[in-house]
């Protein structure tokens, strides 16, 4: 159990609905190790956003075991859970969530100070993520004047704050253009790069080529899984795949 | 190479070793790598055809310059290659092939071919984004326009591969 920061053993999910059952995961058995980038891909009712939400402690498995840095997290109370997720897990999604009353920096500095951090040093973390995230000049800024790409930089800044074991992305750069997209998921490699755990869902094959691992998914199974390999030569690999002919 | 010379030509006349520096600083990283003979073979080439005329500058106390500069001919085939478009969609026939065989000889299910080459597709497309993290590529936005094209191909690519599956494998 130790080896892995996350895992979920058997992990079932139905929905009851006016006496229809909608069976969302069927046994899911998935682990992630610490400082790890999985991504998980499927097609739109495949289950995977159920499953973050079953990681992230949003809600709570049929039958099956949730585990989050040693401990067991879907026989917690409700109150338990939501001590873990302020602790050990950010969250990024689709829709951003940001609060459009506060300031870039204060909606990036609330978790913090919700989970108890003194204000000078949540200043300095808040710093320290405008910095890394390219977004020190927005910091005044109210959400509703800043792009797309801008807000889920705040969005992946706020996730990141109270410097969680696990970073959890839903779709992130489903409401964005290319370029902002493009912006979005290297900053996503940035953040693994400096030793972030992530876990990706997604149905986008770009997205989830970022991860070091995809794990695919359908009707709630994983169905197949693949290993992405680092190679060193970039320079060559890019003549290589390019193939141009020169004209 | 012979219409990116041309190209390079077309700014102002020049010589040899200039045109590889040139060629160099602006292609290294994503055409390859060329040498002084195959840059002097080209020229002579392009001479032959017409297309640029070589002068003689006589230089003190160094060896005279050749100096290539573009014909009103070279300039004219310059322009056919501009004015002419690409056409035609960048089809996979090759694995559409591989696809039929296997289904009409039973050697190997088509769902594995699909599952293979959607792990090649998926590697490649994680090289190319970490390639996007390359200094030199964040600051040229002209040559990472050329990876995110590549990027966007292998996306259609993948969908393809998912229609591949709806079309040949059974249950899927």
């Amino acid at each position: 159990m130790n080896t892995y920061l996350m895992e979920t053993r058997r992990l079932t999910k139905v929905y009851r609905n006016n006496g229809s059952e909608v069976h969302a995961l069927q046994g899911i058995d998935l682990a992630v190790k610490s400082g790890e980038m999985v991504a998980v891909m499927g097609p739109s009712g495949c289950g995977k956003s159920t499953l973050l939400h079953l990681l992230g402690g949003l809600d709570s498995p049929t039958t099956g075991e949730v585990h989050i840095n040693g401990r067991r997290i879907d026989t917690m109370s409700e109150a338990q859970r939501a001590v873990l997720r302020r602790k050990e897990v950010g969250f990024v999604f689709q829709a951003f969530n940001l609060i459009g009353n506060l300031s870039v920096g204060d909606n990036i500095e609330l978790p913090a100070l919700v989970a108890g951090t003194s204000g000078r040093q949540s200043h300095q973390r808040l710093d320290a993520l405008l910095k890394d995230l390219g977004i020190s000049d927005k910091s005044e800024n109210i959400p509703a004047q800043l792009s797309g790409g801008e807000k889920q930089r705040v969005a992946l800044a706020r996730a990141l704050v109270n410097q969680p074991a696990i970073l959890l992305a839903d779709e992130p750069t489903g409401n964005l253009d290319s370029q902002s997209a493009f912006e979005v998921l290297r900053l996503l490699r940035q953040t693994h790069n400096q030793g972030q755990t992530i876990l990706i869902v997604t149905h986008d094959p770009n997205v989830a080529s970022i991860a070091q691992r995809v794990v695919f998914m359908k009707d709630g199974r994983i169905i197949n899984e693949t290993v992405l390999q680092e190679r060193n030569d970039t320079k060559t690999l890019l003549v290589e795949l390019l193939d141009m002919e020169g004209a | 190479m012979k219409n990116l010379f041309l190209a390079l030509l077309a700014q102002e006349p020049t010589h040899g070793y200039d045109l590889l520096q040139k060629y160099e600083s602006m292609f290294s990283s994503v055409l390859p790598p060329l040498n002084a003979g195959q840059i002097y073979t080209t020229l002579a080439r392009m001479e032959r055809d017409g297309l640029v005329q070589k002068s003689t500058v006589v230089q003190e106390n160094r060896p005279d310059k050749r100096v290539y500069e573009l014909t009103d001919r070279g300039h004219q085939h310059l322009r056919t290659w501009f004015d002419e478009v690409l056409t035609g969609p960048r089809i996979k026939d090759n694995f559409y092939l591989k696809l039929m065989g296997a289904k009409l000889s039973g050697v190997v299910a088509p769902s594995v071919l699909i599952e293979n080459q959607r792990r090649e597709y998926m590697q490649t497309l994680h090289d190319l984004n970490v390639l996007t993290l390359e200094p030199e590529l964040i600051e040229n936005p002209n040559k990472l326009v050329l990876i995110q094209g590549a990027m966007l191909h292998l996306r259609a690519d993948l969908e393809w591969l998912d229609l591949c599956e709806d079309a040949f494998v059974e249950g899927a």
